[in-house]
């Protein structure tokens, strides 16, 4: 069985393709979504997902989240005296909703269909597969997010022949893609997107507000004191989603043994929030010239993505297109409904058998160049691709290079992926070196790039007159490992002692109620003491029925208190 | 051989898009992405060069041609590579296989590129013939080529610049250049530059011209000094239009008595076609401008319906009549060629100018409307005559200075008769209507000026005195119809709005500063009008201190009535019957006297014209009720405390009814309505009592605070506090209690 799964910034879900339909698999605690958060406790154990994050903001050093950001890169989180590079930590997810995924079909899972912004670069998407691998799970498939959002909107509307746009605006990128679908086929027209853009930014923006709010009020050495700034984002994530649905929310924070106070208006919010807003725009564009769509022949705009649900994004994007966009979809679960799809297909399920789908590579791969200038010397640096964005994938283009010096004998094809001209500006993915006999300048190198269906390039350079021959090896020890190394850390990773499954409920309502003490201050704080107490009391029984009813009575008591907690 | 790309897709060749999307579709259900990575990719190669053959591009890829070379063999010009030499997807590569007619182009292109880049060797004739060649041959030639033709055409051209000048003409009739839109011109650099070029023309041949102004200034010289004229006018023919300002600006220092003659020029230079969007621009922001002046305002519920419709109509014809005016001088100005408006034009403009002050007397007295518009048509009138262009420019400074005034007064006059008394919601709003108003006029001011300083004597001294009785008319509407308490108002207005005005054009200061300064003066007006919360007073505009406000004489009714029930000053001497009519002066104490069914039917019109509440008769006096009994605060009753172990927080005691009451309640802090909650951190000694309270947080209220900690000190009692062996021990606890004013 493939499972679909859509590991997000903030949250993560999976789901199964299953009796011609797409289905979400509920966690232990019989949520749909898991938070993509990853923490440990005192006894080195490893919480994964709501109980995690219910940490985040009372244990900020022992607690890690929004670590997708960082994919790709060698940036390290040092979590209770161990160091996790971000696939390690998106590992420990995916591992907990494989085994999710196990106890909701019954069956062992080893295969799955994993999702990745689409404007996520060839080393991003390596990190995720190895991500995946460190789980213990087959990755049959990477898919771009917003791909797998059209496809879970989509494959309803099969029949007549249409074109969409999706946006998505998740958690931490934004993707827009555009699709056509015709006969059956769900093809993928442009993707672009800004990987550096999301909910977590606006949430920056009330963190920003708040810190000039509460001002001196939170001591000068809160500044950097990475606790008072989980906890600020905490109550910013809070306080966004309340304005999303309200004029003004008001913010209540214990910092201190004081309580700090704050209102912040939508109106002020979206003020602060234009920069971020106007960010939005030039994706769209992008994706409507290099599909060669007019906007007035979309026949929908489709809203994914949770920070879609804030009304000036909505209000933006019917700015944009001069009508309201389609938002009938759950902008959370469209991606992992998607995965699934994917996952169907890809098994060859007999519901899905007349649907073909063709993606597209979202950006230029292609190497760099140098370029003799009339007056002698060389303009170095200019970046030339091979595959134009846009390109449908699987595909493969080559093109021949000159040498341009006399007596070369080296030739070294350094790739790039990016949209600018200059080298500098575009992500370097990796370079070879290609010896050249020597001759006048002008001898032919052909570089032939490949780059298949997940995502993954392939760079082949040959030398015409010799036959040389070289593929592209990475050169860029932080993100590479040879598999023994692997092994050894899914080894490690597997060693790591994780917190009882059915005890996730008890261990997540637990870590509630301490970040709910440590943000109250006296009567209400020494009710959820007694809370916590009689709790604790319960759990001594093991008595699974007096524990259940126990962290019941304290989830209610708690959503009596603080509201109801949200994913 | 390998497979063509109509074999691939399995349709015929030259199929139209919809055979070929839908071939494609089919093909894929075999040649999956997912299972045939190497089959999807030739097939998608295929599907993306036959959409192109179908969009009609002139060449597809080199496996059609090959497959078209096949089909007709020893065709000239095609390329008869085998497969071998394709690389898929290398499109940017394969060059499009030339046809005889596309390499003969080719040719004729060089051949062109290589006569307009010699200088010496260039010969018009020559060129001339070989353009018509070109052009001759583009007619049978594929899209792509006659694309890639006009642009290399567009780019010899535009490098031969002025050697080119007997081309352009031609190329650009034949390409549309002219016609093209701005956007799509814009992004071909070449186009652009051509088109720079025949703009320049327009303005030579407006300066070669037997009938233009220049050469009609140029005939009433005496004495003309022949060699500077014509090296100005082979300037003029060699500028470039971001040189044009500087060498009119050498022409002006060495010929100072051309100017004249040339500051039409400029003017129109500086503008040029942009001048013209800018207007329409303009007469868009104007008209719902002076709408929204109009539309709003309270005075509108007293005009009869013809009264509103004229209004409305006027002030929404006005700026486009004007503009209408203007435009047509503009061209008249620019081309010497064009007639000028026709004289019942004119006429008839001036007279509807001259109707609207009329139309506004016809309104009922003491509206403001009668201002508004007596205003709004002085300002057209003087608009008008202010295009009326004259021959010599005007430069004294006392004369600017005046011209500052008119410009500035009445526009601020306006606004101000507009804004008193409004709500500040009006207020904001019609500021900002006021500032946009001024912008209009900022960004008009180049023309409107440079007309101003073109009168003559006699224009002049009649602009002036048509001014002062307009000043006259609109000062005596203004005494007779305003209020005391509008006149300082109105005066402060004026010199607020000259003084900035007359600093401006005094001072040589950049236009930056100039437009800051106007736009500081009016955001300063906005702000203080939007935060004000009552409407705005004279006393808040001048220093000195303000008379006493007059009690308003009969037949003016204030705009709104504070509480006309009570003091209807509705009776109109000679209009209502003295015997149904209430009336009071000022000094009558107030009384309530009982209504006659008369005098009632004329109050409840009144008031429903009004909106008011019903009237009723004053109730008849009852008795005052005796005051209600005195509560006395109750002590606080402690049990037994039944709490065991310890160490515990102290605890309130049971019996806490009633042990506050309203008379607790801090007098001042009732009187001013404050109420909120205090809440203290209270020291409970062993014995129960209350030994220290000190203030948490605030209720906002001093008087409400101190009564807090007052109250609780004297009358409340708790169970101790206990330490880890249940004695009895000082404790602390926090305490809120909440004071609700009634008031």
């Amino acid at each position: 069985m493939i499972i679909g799964i859509d590991l997000g910034t903030t949250n993560s879900a999976a789901a199964v393709w299953r009796d011609g339909a797409s289905v979400l698999i509920p966690n232990r605690l019989g949520q749909v979504l898991t938070p993509s958060a990853v923490s440990i406790d005192e006894s080195g154990t490893v919480l994964v997902g709501m109980a995690a994050r219910e940490r985040q903001a009372s244990h900020p050093r022992q607690t890690v989240t929004a670590f997708k950001r960082y994919m790709g890169t060698a940036r390290n989180t040092d979590l209770g005296g161990r160091r996790f590079s971000p696939e390690e930590l998106s590992a420990l997810v995916l591992r907990s909703l494989k085994s999710d995924a196990e106890a909701f079909l019954g069956e062992p899972v080893r295969e799955a269909v994993i999702t990745v912004p689409a404007y996520f670069n060839d080393k991003q998407r390596k990190a995720t597969r190895r991500a995946g691998e460190l789980a213990g799970l087959k990755v049959e498939r990477l898919v771009n997010e917003p791909t797998a959002a059209a496809l879970a909107y989509g494959i309803h509307n099969l029949a007549e022949e249409s074109r969409f746009l999706v946006f998505d605006l998740g958690g931490g990128t934004f993707d827009v893609s555009v699709l056509e679908i015709f006969e059956g086929v769900i093809e993928v027209r442009a993707s672009t997107g800004d990987n550096r853009l999301g909910g977590e930014d606006f949430n920056e923006i009330i963190v920003a507000i708040l810190r000039e709010r509460f001002g001196d009020g939170l001591g000068a050495w809160a500044k950097q004191d990475d606790a008072v700034y989980q906890k600020l984002r905490e109550h910013a994530e809070r306080a966004r989603r309340e304005l999303s649905g309200a004029a003004e929310t008001m913010v209540r924070m214990v910092w201190g043994d004081r309580e700090h106070e704050a209102v912040v208006t939508a109106e002020e919010f979206e003020e602060k929030a234009a920069p971020l807003i106007a960010r939005l725009r030039e994706p769209v564009l992008r994706a409507l010239r290099d599909s060669e769509l007019r906007p007035e022949t979309l026949s929908e705009i489709v809203l994914i993505g949770g920070a879609t649900r804030m009304p000036i994004v909505r209000k933006t994007v019917a700015r944009m297109f001069g009508r309201f966009p389609n938002a009938t979809v759950n902008p959370d679960e469209a991606v992992a409904l998607g995965a699934a799809v994917q996952a169907g297909l890809k098994a060859r399920d007999s519901a899905l058998k007349e649907v073909v789908l063709t993606d597209v590579c979202p950006f230029s791969l292609g190497v760099e160049t140098a370029r003799p200038l009339p007056g002698g010397g060389y303009e170095e640096g200019i970046f030339v691709p091979v595959i134009e964005r846009n390109t449908t994938v699987p595909a493969s283009r080559s093109k021949i290079f000159e040498t341009v010096q006399r007596n070369q004998t080296m030739v070294r094809v350094r790739i790039f992926q990016g949209e600018s001209r200059s080298v500098h500006d575009n992500v370097g993915i990796g370079e070879l070196d290609v010896p050249v006999p020597r001759g006048p300048a002008g001898k032919a190198v052909e570089c032939r790039f490949s780059y298949d269906i997940n995502g993954l390039l392939e760079v082949d350079v040959v030398v015409p007159e010799t036959g040389e021959r070289r593929q592209l090896v990475i050169a860029d020890p932080d993100v590479e490992v040879d598999p023994a190394e692997l092994e050894r850390r899914r080894q490690a990773l597997a060693a790591l002692k994780v917190h009882p499954r059915d005890q996730e409920a008890n261990r997540t309502a637990l870590a509630r109620a301490e970040r709910c003490w440590q943000d109250s201050l006296a009567e209400k704080r020494e009710h959820v003491d007694m809370l916590i107490a009689q709790f604790k009391e319960a759990l001594e029984t093991q008595d699974p029925r007096i524990c259940a009813a126990a962290c019941e009575t304290l989830n209610g008591e708690l959503d009596r208190l603080e509201g109801a907690s949200f994913l | 051989m390998r497979p063509t790309i109509w074999a691939i897709l399995g349709v015929e060749r030259g199929a139209d898009r919809s055979e070929i999307r839908r071939a494609y579709a089919k093909q894929l259900r075999g040649l999956n992405p997912e299972d045939d990575p190497d089959g999807f990719k030739a097939l998608r190669e295929a599907y993306e060069a036959a959409l192109r053959h179908a969009d009609g591009l002139a060449w597809v890829s080199m496996e059609d041609l090959v497959d078209a070379a096949a089909e007709w063999p020893g065709e000239a010009g095609w390329t008869t590579a085998d497969g071998e030499d394709f690389r898929p997807g290398a499109e940017e590569d394969a060059e499009p296989a030339l046809s005889a007619e596309d390499e003969r182009l080719e040719v004729l292109l060089q051949r062109f590129g290589d006569l307009l880049g010699d200088p010496d060797g260039f010969a018009p004739g020559d060129a001339s013939a070989l353009l018509e060649e070109i052009l001759d041959a583009l007619h049978t030639v594929a899209i792509g080529a006659a694309e890639r033709a006009e642009r290399a055409i567009a780019f010899h051209l535009a490098g031969a610049i002025p050697r080119s000048d007997c081309l352009i003409e031609r190329a650009a009739a034949f390409f549309d250049w002219t016609d093209r839109d701005v956007v799509a011109a814009s992004r071909d650099w070449a186009v652009d530059e051509i088109l720079w070029r025949m703009e320049e023309w327009r303005y030579i041949d407006w300066a070669a011209n037997p009938e233009g102004p220049m050469n009609a200034g140029w005939r009433a010289l005496t004495d003309p000094p022949a060699p500077a004229w014509r090296m100005q006018l082979e300037a003029l023919s060699t500028a470039r239009a971001n040189q044009a300002d500087s060498i009119l600006a050498t022409a002006e220092a060495q010929m100072p008595h051309l100017v004249h003659a040339f500051e039409p020029a400029r003017l129109e230079w500086w503008q040029g076609w942009l001048s013209r969007a800018r207007m329409n621009f303009d007469t868009l922001l104007l008209a719902p401008a002076l709408l929204a002046l109009l539309m709003p305002m309270p005075f509108f519920e007293r005009l009869s319906a013809p009264g509103i419709a004229a209004a409305v109509a006027l002030s929404a014809a006005a700026p486009f009549l004007y503009l209408r005016l203007i435009k047509a001088r503009h061209h008249h100005l620019m081309f010497g060629t064009r007639d000028p408006p026709p004289a019942w034009f004119e006429s008839g403009w001036i007279a509807a100018a001259a109707l609207l002050p009329l139309a506004a007397a016809a309104l009922p007295p003491g509206a403001r409307g009668t201002h508004a518009a007596a205003a709004l048509g002085a300002v057209v009138a003087l608009w008008t005559a202010a295009a009326v262009p004259a021959p010599r420019p005007v430069a004294s400074p006392l004369m600017r200075a005046w011209q500052a005034l008119v410009l500035l007064w009445f526009p601020a006059l306006v606004w101000g008769l507009a804004i008193n008394g409004m709500s500040p919601l009006y207020q904001a709003q019609f500021s900002w209507v006021a500032l946009a108003l001024g912008f209009v006029w900022w960004r008009g001011q180049h023309s409107l000026i440079a007309r101003l300083e073109q009168w003559d004597s006699t224009g002049r001294l009649l602009i002036g005195a048509g001014a002062v009785v307009l000043v006259v008319i609109v000062a005596a509407a203004a005494g007779a119809g305003l209020s005391t308490e509008m006149r300082p108002y109105v005066a402060a207005l004026t010199i607020a709005a000259c003084a900035p005005a007359l600093l401006l054009l005094w001072a040589s200061a950049p236009e930056a500063n100039k437009a800051a300064l106007l736009a500081g003066w009016g955001a300063l007006f906005m702000l203080w009008t939007a935060v004000s919360e009552r409407p705005v007073r004279p006393s808040d505009l001048v220093p000195f201190p303000v008379p006493a406000r007059e009690e308003p004489r009969p037949g003016w009714i204030p705009l709104t009535p504070a509480a006309p029930v009570e003091s209807p000053d509705y009776c109109q001497e000679g209009r209502d019957d003295p015997e149904t009519c209430i009336w009071r002066s000022a000094d009558e104490p107030a009384s309530a006297p009982s209504l006659s069914d008369a005098q009632r039917r004329v109050l409840e019109r009144y008031a429903a014209d009004k909106g008011l509440p019903p009237i009723r008769d004053n109730p008849p006096r009852t008795a005052p009720a005796p005051p209600p009994p005195v509560q006395r605060p109750q002590p606080v009753r402690c049990g037994p405390d039944r709490r065991s172990g310890g160490p515990l927080p102290p605890a309130a005691c049971g019996g806490m009814r009633n042990w506050i009451v309203a008379a607790d309640y801090p007098p001042e802090a009732a009187r001013r309505g404050e109420g909120g909650t205090s809440r203290v951190l209270l020291s409970v000694g062993s014995d129960g009592r209350v030994a220290g309270c000190r203030l948490d947080r605030s209720s906002g209220s001093a008087a409400l605070d101190a009564a807090t900690c007052r109250l609780t000190r004297a009358r409340l009692r708790f169970h101790p506090a206990r330490d880890s062996a249940g004695e009895a021990a000082p404790g602390e606890m926090l305490f809120s209690m909440e004071w609700q004013s009634r008031r």
